[in-house]
């Protein structure tokens, strides 16, 4: 098996560097690129498993580039890195399916922890009794290059998950057989490193109390599917770098 | 609702004058039932008095007693007297006071008439009755009292002729005669208050007009205070805001500007940890990178001191400071990079009054620039240092020449701003820093620049009178980044002094 191949893209060349150095140790095969339009060149050469970039970059910025990347290879996970950017651009790239985007100074921990997660291409698992809204999501994110797999009812869901390959859940609260607490208790039970967000067309207090601690997000209905998918990347790299949890938690 | 127009205002000018006449015409009218009171009054004192004096006593065989007149002045005067001044004592200014003030002066007249006994001279009190009738300057009253006098006339010519004329057969139309004196005056009289009528209408209408003027002026140039207020307060606000803004780009851009080289440090750092870790102290990249975290720290404190140089804005110590080792510290800070730098400066160049430290950071930040603008790219880029004294001799010039490529046309303009740059990992701080710092040397900085041939900045600098000893007190910089650049039209050759 080849080793994944990672673009890295920064005008900044010791950030280039350094990060380019720190990926090769954990055996990626890293390629550097300079400028945005060198890593459209690059793109459009050679097949990438993810790409990593600088937001803010002469010319083009991390969007644009995740945008004319995605031209070439709409599959291809990008993780976006920042030291100061506007925050509507952040979330804007975040709700056109964005893997991630990291602060800098990151430690290297942390982009190696969201490397890791985003090659595994994992897909979100999406849980509502209602057909209509659980194939809109469905289709929004797939078209972001969110991989998503749908669930109408928590048997669905709990097979899924077991089946492995998914990250993320987004579970709807208030279902006709299970309430979304519960829910959430067997599904964590299969899988420990789920990271869930609820969705709601009510307020749930008491959900909420019973399932804060697991939950990475909360939404209330109606929300546009860019939001919640800007919620998933929000929900993805806290997962991804928060620290291990303590035995017996 | 808009209204196009005089309409408005000449409405209001209406109301007012009108207001202002019916007050005027009261006032008179409540001054004039005084008047006539009074009158009544004195009437009945005269009148008693005369009784007194012109009639004689009557005998009744031998006892004598008061003569009917006495009596008759007494309590019919005293009922002439007493509805009037009622009136003018309850009802003053009233249209009903008026005309029971006509009907009673007129008959005061026949009772004097009377009391004397038809005398021709008492007749004349008719004519000044109706003047003083008059002053209501109300033609209604008047004809009251024509009616009132004529018809006494009419009748007591009937029927009591000696009381009224003075003799028993007096001509059957002699009344008319009277009469028509009569109407003589009241056309005089009523001329006279129409005429006054509109004068007094006029001098309302005048004085209602400006007073609807004035207030108008006085509404308008109050707005035009408070327009002014708040013209003060939103300029404050915008001078305030301006200055929030500019805060807070220069904090982004800080930010930005630093994060970078901490993120680029972090990644060497753990690089070269893990590789030590793991026993591979030989690695190549391991010296590569600790030098690396050494020029990225420089990175950051530059970037640090520009901020803070930007926000000291300290008034220059100056002292007599030689050019020429200055400008060799200067070039010495600047990293070189693949460009040759070079120094001209004469021997016998005079020596100018500075802040060694501030000039050196003018110096460093203009090499650095001329540097940078080379880029690494380039075989034949030269920087140059010249100085030199003015051709009139009462400036230093120093000019800092590259041949890059230029100042790009969208810099221009603002070069001395804070917050322009063309460098990718520049805070934009550098020149605005050169130029408030020579500029609290009292001297000009300005950049001249041909695309493709290159930059020059040049300082001017006025050098000290040479017979002080102290250098002349230094007003503090009113305004720092007002340095204008020229742009010329040749190229410029370098190499070589001005």
């Amino acid at each position: 098996m080849s080793q994944p191949r990672i673009l890295v893209v920064d005008d900044e060349s010791s950030i280039l560097m350094t990060l380019a150095a720190n990926l090769e140790l954990e055996g990626f095969e890293v390629t550097g690129a300079e400028s945005p339009a060198q890593a459209i060149e690059l793109v459009a050469q050679l097949r990438f498993d993810l790409v990593l970039s600088d937001f803010r970059m002469p010319g083009m910025n991390g969007l644009e580039l995740m945008r004319r990347i995605r031209m070439h290879d709409p599959g291809v996970p990008v993780v976006l890195m920042t030291a100061f950017a506007l925050e509507t651009l952040v979330r804007e790239a975040l709700g056109e399916g964005a893997f991630a985007v990291v602060p800098k100074p990151f430690s290297v921990a942390d982009i190696l922890a969201v490397t890791a997660r985003a090659l595994a291409r994992p897909a979100v698992l999406v849980v509502d009794d209602d057909p209509g809204l659980l194939q809109t999501l469905v289709e929004a994110m797939e078209l972001r290059g969110v991989k998503a797999v749908a669930a109408a009812d928590p048997a669905a869901a709990l097979e899924a998950v077991t089946r492995g390959g998914i990250d993320l859940c987004v579970i709807d609260m208030v279902m006709p057989t299970t309430s979304g607490p519960e829910l959430i208790e067997r599904l964590r039970a299969a899988r420990p490193e789920l990271a869930v967000v609820g969705i709601s067309g009510r307020d749930v207090p008491e959900f909420l109390r019973l399932s804060g601690r697991h939950l990475a997000g909360f939404m209330r209905k109606p929300f546009s599917p860019a939001a919640l998918i800007e919620e998933i990347g929000k929900a993805r790299l806290r997962q991804a770098t928060k620290p291990p949890a303590k035995p017996g938690a | 609702m808009e209204m196009v127009g005089r309409v408005p205002a000449d409405l209001e000018v209406e109301e007012l004058a009108r207001t202002r006449l019916e007050s005027w015409r009261r006032t008179q009218a409540i001054h004039t039932d005084r008047i006539l009171a009074v009158l009544m009054l004195l009437q009945w004192l005269f009148a008693i008095t005369l009784a007194l004096w012109v009639s004689p006593w009557t005998w009744k065989g031998s006892a004598r007693a008061l003569h009917l007149h006495v009596w008759t002045a007494l309590l019919v005067g005293g009922v002439l007297t007493a509805g009037p001044v009622c009136m003018a004592a309850y009802r003053p200014g009233s249209v009903l006071t008026r005309h029971v003030m006509a009907v009673a002066q007129m008959l005061w007249s026949a009772l004097l008439i009377h009391l004397t006994g038809g005398r021709i001279e008492t007749h004349f009190h008719v004519f000044g009755s109706l003047a003083f009738i008059a002053f209501y300057r109300d033609w209604r009253p008047l004809v009251t009292a024509t009616v009132v006098v004529s018809g006494d006339h009419l009748l007591r010519g009937l029927f009591w002729p000696e009381s009224v004329y003075g003799m028993l057969t007096p001509e059957g139309l002699r009344f008319l005669e009277h009469a028509a004196w009569v109407l003589f005056e009241d056309a005089v009289l009523l001329a006279s208050i129409f005429r006054s009528e509109a004068e007094l209408e006029a001098l309302a209408w005048g004085q209602a007009q400006l007073e609807v003027l004035s207030r108008a002026r006085q509404q308008a140039s109050e707005r035009l205070a408070k327009a002014l207020d708040e013209l003060h307060a939103t300029q404050e606000a915008k001078i305030r805001h301006e200055r929030l803004a500019a805060l807070g780009t220069l904090a982004a851009s800080v930010g930005h500007d630093l994060r970078n080289p901490l993120g680029a440090i972090r990644g060497a750092a753990t690089f070269v940890a893990r590789r030590l870790a793991q026993g591979q102290a030989s690695d190549p990249r391991v010296p590569k990178f600790l030098d690396l975290v050494d020029r990225e720290v420089l990175a950051c404190d530059r970037i640090i001191g520009d901020l803070l140089d930007f926000a000291r804005d300290r008034l220059p110590t100056r002292q007599p400071c030689p050019l020429a080792p200055l400008v060799a510290e200067a070039v010495e800070l600047v990293v070189p990079g693949d460009v040759s730098v070079e120094t001209a400066l004469p021997e016998d160049l005079p020596v100018p009054h500075l802040d060694r430290e501030q000039f050196r950071r003018v110096l460093v930040n203009l090499v650095q620039n001329a540097v940078d603008a080379l880029g690494t790219d380039r075989a034949d880029g030269r920087v140059a240092v010249e100085a030199a004294r003015s051709s009139r001799g009462d400036s230093l010039v120093v000019r800092v020449r590259d041949n890059g490529p230029g100042l790009p046309e969208e810099v221009r303009a603002r070069l001395f701003e804070p917050l322009v740059t063309t460098k990718l990992r520049g805070t934009g701080l550098g020149l605005a820093i050169v130029s408030r710092i020579v500029a609290a040397h009292g001297g000009t900085v300005t950049a001249a620049t041909c695309p493709g041939s290159g930059t020059t900045f040049e300082i001017r600098l006025p050098l000290p009178e040479p017979e002080t000893a102290a250098p002349a007190p230094l007003p503090h910089p009113a305004v720092a980044a007002s340095i204008p650049p020229p742009e010329p039209v040749t190229p410029i050759a370098l190499g070589g002094a001005a």
